[in-house]
């Protein structure tokens, strides 16, 4: 029976662009060797190395490695000189390996004859920090400024968490805003992220990368000599000399260097200069010239960093921009409204009040989105922690008393309409009470704002919103349709009211299909009508939405 | 047991009759008479005998949002222009009524809403002042021009007045609602009973021509649902691109009262709410409720001396959770 060197063999040899330059041997458990392609008339050597686990892929990468270091300045070529090639899957040694240099030789008349660049922006490659102790990572967001080429100063930091990279910690920092001509020019994170305390860093916008090679981040501190200006080595200088606040790790002051890319985007890349092996010195020109400052012949400490923008942080998905720049209020976060709220807060929204009297109890936990270990806790404190712990950019209000006050004035003649103006500043209310008095209210105000009132019925098996105009009466129409003796009710020992039973998973299945629904509606700009979602399981399980 | 279509839906004609608030419709009577006999003295040899022109007197109206319109015509002469025969008109209004009134400006008409009685009764009359269009004119040819209260936006063609001749309005309308009472006054009387009980934007005059067009243009037959479904299906098909002229005046186009947004919306209440119907005949007494307050002999269950509101009649019942 063959072995795998051997049949690795056969196989290249067989493919008639491929010539095995020198022979491949089992080295540990890969197998290596060299070879030439022919593409195009054009032959390029490889050293190939075989993993283990070939045909499959470790980590989602291809586990064969076509590497010329030569190539390194072309386009999807690794820092190693690997060629970075993504190929099907296919479980057949020798259909993998014909797959793989196929990719191959596309890579060669793609980007190394016909040197074809991508649509989309690829990041230098950055030899980031390996000697550091514990990872360091900037996120980084827009702040509203135009950096000119040159300009300096010093930009405004916070630490985020400490977590792990492998046995590795690994540090996360905020970019909270740079200071410009005395004023601070912000991060657009929320303002719980903003308002953090920070320690300072400097920063430096250059109009074009610092690169070697096209691709390559410079990796030496005197590489800078030649893009940056004197009047930036002074500063540096008076840093060195004062060496004023907190140092990141006790020891380096972070150097944000930014630089334009595609789409009128900028990028920043964080070097980490060791305060106690300080990367500029001052240099006598001799002859009563004066001094100049440059930067000594010492590798750059590279942290990483993370375009964490708006766009970036929901470019997989999110919901639509008519839903997400709303301003909206969430009434009653029980069961639903909690879901809601993490639903629309995950979907990128950008504004959101919460509104209940309530405190989350051990019992809440299973069936909405509060966690246990923040044990008893007014539930809009509560929920309002875990809406920014998802997004950075969204900012929470909480309202314990809202309601309260809302029933308690309404009968107020005068007082209703300060209470219609206030809750009109929201242009989506979102009652998840299921307090036929909050409807009753929101359609007494004849508000002119998006009202939403969502419930469940039918132990979980129903859901149903009502909307303007004529939210209550809607109300009535729709919750007709449900019997109440159809309900198994949950009854908690002591004086409480019984609840119904149904789990997060029959809760929150209606409550993601129905924000997909008014998502929907939202985005195709149509008007929002009553509807119910009914769970059908006679046959298997469907779920069925009817519009009113 | 599941709901009898057109016992309800007879029901509903029946429970929101006029006659039903016969009290309150000599109120409205008695307070439009005593305007009528103001603007007379006011405006004397200026204005031609006003008269009836909504709902009221084309015989299309229900008991359960009430008013009256009130057109009254006046002679070429009268103003030099239309803006102020409406300011005339309405400060007239205000000075006479500031006390017993809210006394609003609208978009054709001024509104007088009467505070409420001794028996809670509030009487609403728009007053709709109209300038013939020539000397004279009037009697021949019943043409008015009506002022447009910029306030309100103007008309799609950027004009400042509306022309028209209401009295051909009215005629069309009575007439057809009168002799097809059947059909096209029975189905105009449900959709406004629809449209107000689930507050929609409609003009009801665009609700008395689509119904006339749609009554014209298929064929209309069987039962009482049978005939409002087919007028329903025309709206839900059509009224995207229906024109209803005004039978007044050719030139306005009564289906531009509704934006394409409004029209789409319009034609998928009608969709839904045939679906919904159809799948379940209990569905009908959502969209044409009955008036709970004179509810037909069939519907009374028990005396309710103390008029509590109970559960599952006037209040959502407790089957929600949030």
């Amino acid at each position: 029976m063959i072995d795998r060197l051997g049949f690795i063999v056969t196989c290249l040899e067989s493919f008639e662009y491929v010539q095995i330059t020198e022979p491949f041997k089992k080295i540990q458990d890969s197998i290596s060797g060299k070879i030439i392609i022919t593409e195009s008339g054009i032959k390029l050597e490889f050293e190939t190395v075989i993993l283990p686990q070939y045909p499959m892929q470790s980590h989602e990468v291809e586990t064969i490695r076509f590497v010329n270091s030569s190539l390194i300045s072309y386009n999807h070529v690794n820092a190693d000189g690997s060629i970075c090639i993504h190929t099907l899957h296919n479980p057949d040694l020798k259909s993998k390996l014909f797959y793989d240099l196929e990719g191959l030789r596309r890579w060669i008349r793609k980007y190394y004859i016909n040197k074809n660049t991508d649509k989309h922006y690829e990041h230098l490659i950055v030899n980031e920090g390996s000697s550091l102790i514990t990872n360091v990572s900037f996120l980084f967001t827009e702040v509203n400024h135009l950096f000119k080429d040159g300009e300096f100063g010093f930009f405004q930091y916070s630490f985020l968490a400490r977590g792990k990279e492998g046995e590795k910690d690994s540090d996360t920092f905020l970019v909270n805003g740079f200071m410009l001509n005395k004023t601070i020019s912000a991060s657009s994170w929320s303002s719980y992220y903003k308002n953090r305390e920070s320690d300072t860093g400097i920063f430096l916008f250059l109009n074009n990368a610092p690169v070697k090679r096209e691709r390559f981040l410079i990796e030496n501190w005197n590489d800078l000599n030649n893009i940056v200006k004197q009047n930036f080595m002074s500063f540096l200088y008076t840093i060195k000399k004062y060496q004023f606040g907190k140092f990141l790790h006790d020891k380096y002051i972070p150097l944000l260097i930014g630089y334009n890319i595609p789409e009128n985007e900028i990028h920043w890349q964080c070097a980490l200069i060791d305060i106690h092996n300080f990367p500029s010195e001052g240099k006598d020109l001799g002859s009563s010239k004066g001094w100049i400052g440059q930067f000594k012949n010492l590798q750059i400490v590279w942290a990483s960093t993370k375009n964490c923008s708006y766009k970036y942080y929901f470019g997989r998905g999110k919901l639509s921009d008519n839903i997400t720049d709303k301003k909206i209020i969430i009434i009653g976060i029980g069961a639903i409204g909690s879901i809601v709220a993490c639903t629309l807060v995950r979907g990128g929204c950008k504004s959101i009040a919460l509104a209940d009297y309530d405190i989350k109890l051990p019992e809440n936990v299973c069936r909405s989105e509060y966690l246990f270990n923040t044990g008893i806790k007014s539930k809009v404190i509560d929920l309002s922690i875990n809406l920014v712990q998802i997004s950075p950019f969204v900012e929470v209000l909480p309202y314990r008393d809202l309601m309260d006050a809302i029933k308690y004035f309404i009968n107020n003649r005068y007082l209703r309409e300060d209470i219609r103006r206030r809750i009109e500043e929201y242009d989506l209310i979102i009652d998840c009470t299921a307090d036929n008095d909050v409807a009753y209210i929101l359609d007494l105000l004849s508000i002119s704002c998006d009202i939403i009132s969502m419930s469940i019925a039918n132990n979980g098996k129903a859901l149903f919103c009502s909307t303007k105009p004529e939210l209550y009466k809607w109300l009535i129409a729709i919750s007709r349709e449900f019997n109440k003796e159809n309900d198994e009710m949950y009854e908690p020992t002591g004086c409480w009211s019984p609840t119904f039973r149904a789990s997060y998973n029959d809760i929150s299945t209606l409550v993601q299909f129905a924000v997909k629904h008014i998502n929907l509606i939202m985005e195709e700009g149509k008007k929002l009508r009553p509807f119910k979602i009914i769970v059908d399981q006679k046959e298997g399980l469907n779920i069925n939405l009817c519009q009113f | 047991m599941s709901t009898d279509i057109n016992n309800h839906l007879n029901c509903v004609l029946e429970s929101h009759k006029i006659k039903k608030e016969q009290v309150l419709l000599d109120k409205h009577i008695s307070k439009r008479n005593e305007i009528k006999e103001a603007l007379e003295e006011k405006y004397g040899a200026n204005i031609y005998t006003p008269f009836n022109s909504g709902s009221y007197a084309k015989n299309t109206a229900v008991n359960t949002k009430f008013d009256f319109d009130f057109m009254v015509p006046f002679k070429r002469d009268a103003f030099d222009t239309l803006e102020n025969m409406f300011i005339d008109v309405f400060e007239f209004l205000e000075d006479k009524y500031k006390d017993s009134a809210i006394v609003k400006k609208q978009k054709v008409s001024i509104g007088l809403e009467f505070y409420p009685d001794n028996d809670s009764d509030v009487v609403k009359i728009d007053i709709v002042p109209g300038r013939e269009l020539n000397k004279d004119q009037y009697e021949k040819d019943n043409k008015l021009n009506l002022y447009v209260n910029q306030a309100f936006g103007k008309l799609s063609a950027g004009s400042d007045y509306i022309r028209s001749n209401i009295q051909a309005q009215i005629n069309n309308i009575k007439d057809r609602a009168t002799k097809e009472k059947d059909t096209i006054r029975s189905i105009i009387r449900l959709l406004k009973v629809w449209k107000i009980n689930r507050n929609q934007p409609i003009k009801s005059f665009f609700i008395e021509l689509i119904t006339i067009k749609a009554v014209d243009s298929t064929e209309i037959s069987g039962d009482l649902w049978e005939r409002l479904k087919k007028v329903l299906e025309f709206i839900r098909d059509e009224v995207k691109t229906v024109a209803l002229p005004d039978p007044g005046n050719s030139s306005n186009e009564v289906a531009d009262t509704l934006t394409d947004y409004e029209k789409v919306s319009l034609s998928e209440d009608m969709r839904y709410l045939i679906e919904r119907i159809e799948e379940n005949n209990d569905n009908i007494k959502i969209y044409f409720p009955v008036n709970e307050k004179h509810p037909c002999s069939s519907e009374i269950k028990n005396e309710n001396k103390y008029e509590i509101k109970k559960e599952g009649v006037f209040v959502p019942p407790t089957v929600r959770f949030g």
